[in-house]
């Protein structure tokens, strides 16, 4: 007992920079996948630039992404901080799902709401804004959530650009210590987390339930 | 008056409606019909600019005006299956396009509802969602919508397909009674019952 209130603050800390990791790819990726989304939905030759770019984002691993722009790109000269390299692969990469996810909701939307606007005279922002994205979002909300609940768990893959995120804290308490605890402590922090989102984007799903 | 000049309109070669005219006065009904495929509702795509068309011409009042063109709110539609939106309540649909298209504060555009609400027999179901509809009251929500935009010109695109007899003779009221308003109303049909009872002259489309 005294052993684990000894390694708390560090994986405490290790929490800290997780959720940091978590809450800013999501508020970057998610409005850059809706972005990506509706140039996916476009003309042609800017489709297909976005097309080449979630075509590499989803077809490598994340983990490889991280390592080139974080070790990589500094070989031509290009040279991001830690954190920012992490933030940069995490939203390049999340965005790109978010945006195949938004595409298909996009797609799903009868054309006669888009219509119905036009003839209503809105403008395409504001028929986006309050007729097709309230929709697009109650669609999209469960992959949403998968994929939320995925990033808490990839954001231990910072480990291997060496930021201190709660992994590493655990692991480095494991090793120098030569005890199972910290890694199970770390295996009880990621499950709480995930066990709160789920919790959070339950209640969500169930705000858009007032209208089907 | 409204009125249509030589329209012509094909789909992949395969031409749908050709040299067609017509005309309505202002306060008129002009009933549509004709068989399946014969291009009606083509027809009031092509007014209302949500189909693009070959050649014609299109005079509002005698004057010339573009249906692509959405500056003005010269035609309203009715679709055949409604197209509200599902998010919004009966009240914000009526209001949304008000408020942010004419510019309307929020009191006004939902005081102007209200009377529409209540002429169409809809009092008590501001607050609910189109799911919590049946198809008739769907139906006179969305005349509702079309009619707060103030057109010249409502289209109706089968407007009793989804409705039974004693309801086909309420919006058959409901179109009848706004000819009082200054509104020309075409009413797209395959119902003859029903074009006759609501319209002051019928057109007849046929396939070519
Ligand atoms: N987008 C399109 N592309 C190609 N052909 C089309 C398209 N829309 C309609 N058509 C064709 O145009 C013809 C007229 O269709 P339209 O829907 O206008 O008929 P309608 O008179 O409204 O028939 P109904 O009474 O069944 O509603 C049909 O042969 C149809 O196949
Ligand atoms: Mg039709």
């Amino acid at each position: 007992m005294h052993y684990i209130f000894e390694i708390l603050p560090s994986l405490f800390s290790g929490v800290l920079t997780t959720l940091e990791i978590f809450g800013l790819t999501l508020l970057i990726s998610i409005p850059l996948g809706i972005l990506v989304s509706l140039a996916l939905t476009g003309k042609s030759f800017i489709k297909s630039i976005f097309e080449f770019y979630v075509w590499i984002m989803r077809g490598t691993p994340l983990l490889l992404q991280l390592i080139f722009i974080f070790y990589g790109l500094p070989i031509i000269g290009i040279v991001f901080p830690r954190f920012e390299a992490a933030l940069i692969a995490f939203s390049l990469n999340y965005a790109a799902y978010f945006a195949e996810i938004f595409r298909g909701g996009f797609q799903s939307i009868p054309q006669n709401q888009f219509e119905s606007a036009k003839m209503l005279r809105l403008s395409n922002w504001q028929t986006l804004r309050k007729i097709i994205i309230p929709q697009v979002f109650k669609i999209v909300l469960p992959s949403i959530g998968n994929e939320v609940i995925n990033l808490v768990k990839d954001s231990s893959l910072v480990y291997v650009i060496g930021i201190g995120d709660l992994l590493q804290a655990g692991n480095i308490a494991t090793a120098r210590d030569v005890t199972l605890l910290p890694l199970i402590l770390v295996a009880v922090f990621y499950l709480i987390l995930t066990a709160l989102l789920t919790l959070i984007l339950r209640k969500l799903e169930k705000r858009f339930n007032y209208w089907k | 008056m409204f009125k249509i000049e030589n329209l012509n309109k094909s789909f992949q070669n395969k031409q749908i409606i050709k040299n067609m005219n017509l005309s309505v006065d202002s306060n008129e009904i002009l009933g549509i019909v004709g068989p399946s495929g014969a291009g009606k509702t083509t027809l009031l795509r092509c007014i209302t600019g949500l189909e693009s068309f070959d050649s014609g011409d299109f005079y509002i009042d005698g004057k010339k005006f573009d249906p692509s063109d959405s500056s003005e709110s010269l035609i309203g539609v009715v679709f055949q299956d409604y197209g509200l939106f599902p998010n919004l309540t009966v009240i914000d649909n009526i209001t949304l396009a008000p408020q942010l298209v004419l510019k309307k504060s929020k009191e006004e555009a939902e005081n102007e509802a209200q009377k529409l609400i209540d002429q169409l027999n809809l009092s008590g179901k501001e607050s609910l969602y189109p799911y919590q509809l049946s198809g008739g009251q769907k139906q006179r929500v969305a005349i509702v919508r079309t009619l707060a935009m103030h057109p010249k010109i409502i289209c109706y695109d089968e407007p009793t397909s989804a409705l039974d007899p004693k309801l086909s003779k309420e919006v058959g009221n409901i179109i009848l009674n706004l000819k009082s308003k200054n509104i020309t109303q075409l009413v797209v049909t395959h119902d003859i019952q029903f074009a006759n009872q609501v319209s002051d002259k019928i057109k007849e489309v046929k396939p070519i």
